[in-house]
């Protein structure tokens, strides 16, 4: 539950597999800052507005001069769900899972599975980000997910 | 309308073809009276513009295909009766068909999408396991029932009402009584969503001819007219402050429709709500204005949508326990209920109907106020 750099912290978390993730060119550099146990977000230099990595615009006015923005990963839980009925053929190991839409510090919502929690889930929940290793058979990149503070 | 449910001999091209020569049959013409062509794709894909020339059509004014996803089919009618309206064409069938289904599948698996290498961001999306429309509208019912209370139970009534009304719809897929406890007890898909949360998968076509209502006085069958249609596009907003999954673009599209009609929710006599998951149903009726926000839950759990409620909704099943033919399930029980063939499900008075579309992740809406009547301004 640390910064530190030195120690991996996904590996403390204890969460259903999640499938193998490969990068393209597009999430390269995000993907490089998950191995380092860092979530890299993209903000408008226009107007600093925060926004999910994937971002081609800034919601806020539409800019489509952006950067990428390094967060804490404290976020907020907007909503979760329980999925039981797998939704495609890769997540079938993976049933059932906890995966949540939260809110990142600055405002963007990321879809992330929610794991390693015990307290009863409710909107509002504060988040931290983890970042654990995808895949199992065939690795994959380190993949954000979120344990509650 | 073609054959409907597990059909599995025709592609969608087909299917449509049957049911574009049924519709204008139905409405005493014949393919050399129509001179536009619309046409929709479901998840199969395989249905498009080259439709017109499988049916012989080769000299038309309009011709495109129209994809707003679950919207489409309020979209088709409304640019159709533009089209109409601005002298570009006469007649136009607009058409919906799909053929998603499989021998021996399960139906979910015609939504999953194939094993593939997750790559990206949205290989990320899926990996972290929101991968398919059950996982977004469980999410969406979720943020619904957390700030405003909405239970279970209560979106369990929106199936309940469904299947009675199921009962009465010889092309409806499910007609077995269901009860709330039969609702509960059904296996999670993605919680907070039952099983008999989502609708169905179904093969088939279903086709609309669109005509001015001078034309329409002297064909075959009672016209149904168009008082008012209405789009709203909101595209999800995934930052701080998003209303998603708490309010839809019902809210705009019901508006600009409803006024355009010059009626308000309280002259809707039966509503046809596009229904992907009795959740949507709720949110609907929300945002139509037909209770409060918020107050979707009790408004539904006293049976007021099932027969012999105040505001009959979903009277052929929809696409929970009828036929999953995207908008054109609520649009087709639109028509057959406006011209009183409904039969042993026939609502005694169908002077006002509303007919809604919701397309994507509660992305694209549309809206129609149907009426037996010609509107008097």
């Amino acid at each position: 539950m640390s910064e530190n750099p030195e120690r991996r912290p996904h590996d403390e978390v204890a969460g259903g597999t999640i499938p193998a993730v490969v990068r393209d060119d597009a999430s390269a550099a995000f993907f490089d800052a998950t191995a380092r146990g860092k979530l890299w977000l993209r903000c408008c230099l226009r107007c600093q507005t925060i926004l999910t990595p994937s971002a081609r615009s800034c919601t806020a006015c539409h800019g489509d001069a952006l950067g990428d923005c390094r967060v804490a990963g404290r976020a907020t839980l907007i909503s979760w769900v329980v999925v039981y009925d797998p939704p495609t053929p890769v997540l079938a190991d993976c049933v059932p899972y906890v995966v949540g839409i939260v809110e990142v510090e600055g405002g963007p919502w990321m879809v992330a599975r929610i794991v390693a929690f015990d307290a009863t889930l409710h909107v509002g929940s504060d988040l931290e980000v983890r970042f654990v290793d995808s895949g199992s058979k065939k690795p994959g990149e380190a993949v954000p997910v979120f344990v509650v503070t | 309308m073609s054959e409907l449910g597990r059909v599995y001999d025709k592609s969608a091209t087909s299917l449509a073809a049957d049911a574009v020569r049924a519709a204008l049959a139905d409405a005493g013409l014949t393919l050399d009276d129509a001179d536009g062509l619309l046409v929709s794709h479901g998840l199969a894909n395989d249905v498009s513009v080259h439709l017109a020339s499988v049916l012989g059509l080769h000299d038309l004014a309009v011709l495109a295909q129209v994809n707003a996803f679950g919207a489409t089919a309020g979209v088709m009618i409304a640019m159709a009766a533009q089209a109409i309206d601005s002298g570009a064409a006469s007649v136009i069938a607009c058409v919906f068909a799909d053929a998603p289904l499989r021998p021996r599948a399960r139906s979910g698996t015609a939504y999953g999408g194939a094993s593939r290498q997750l790559r990206g961001y949205s290989g990320l999306q899926t990996a972290a396991g929101v991968a398919n429309p059950n996982t977004w509208y469980a999410l969406a019912a979720r943020r619904h029932m957390e700030r405003y209370g909405t239970t279970s139970e209560q979106l369990g009534a929106i199936a309940v009402a469904q299947r009675t009304w199921a009962a009465g719809n010889p092309l409806a897929t499910m007609r077995t009584p269901l009860t709330l406890a039969d609702h509960q007890a059904s296996r999670w898909i993605a919680e907070p969503l039952h099983l008999l949360d989502c609708c169905l998968v179904t093969n088939g076509a279903i086709a609309v001819v669109v005509t001015s209502a001078g034309s329409a006085a002297h064909m075959n069958r009672p016209p149904v007219h168009i008082w008012g249609c209405g789009q709203a596009h909101t595209l999800r907003q995934m930052h701080a402050g998003s209303s998603w999954g708490l309010v839809t673009g019902a809210v705009g599209a019901g508006r600009q429709a409803m006024s355009m009609a010059g009626i308000s929710p309280g002259d809707v006599t039966v509503c046809q709500l596009y229904d992907c998951y009795t959740y949507t149903v709720l949110v609907t009726l929300e945002d139509y204005g037909f209770c409060a926000k918020g107050e979707g839950g009790p408004f539904v759990a006293d049976g007021r949508l099932a027969p012999g409620g105040t505001l009959p909704c979903n009277t052929g099943g929809g696409q929970l326990s009828g036929y999953y033919m995207w908008g054109m399930t609520p649009l087709a029980e639109a028509v057959i209920q406006a011209r009183r063939d409904g039969g042993m499900r026939q609502v005694p008075n169908p002077e006002i109907v509303l007919v809604s579309g919701n397309g994507g992740i509660l992305e694209h809406h549309s809206t129609l106020v149907l009426s037996p009547h010609r509107r008097t301004v």
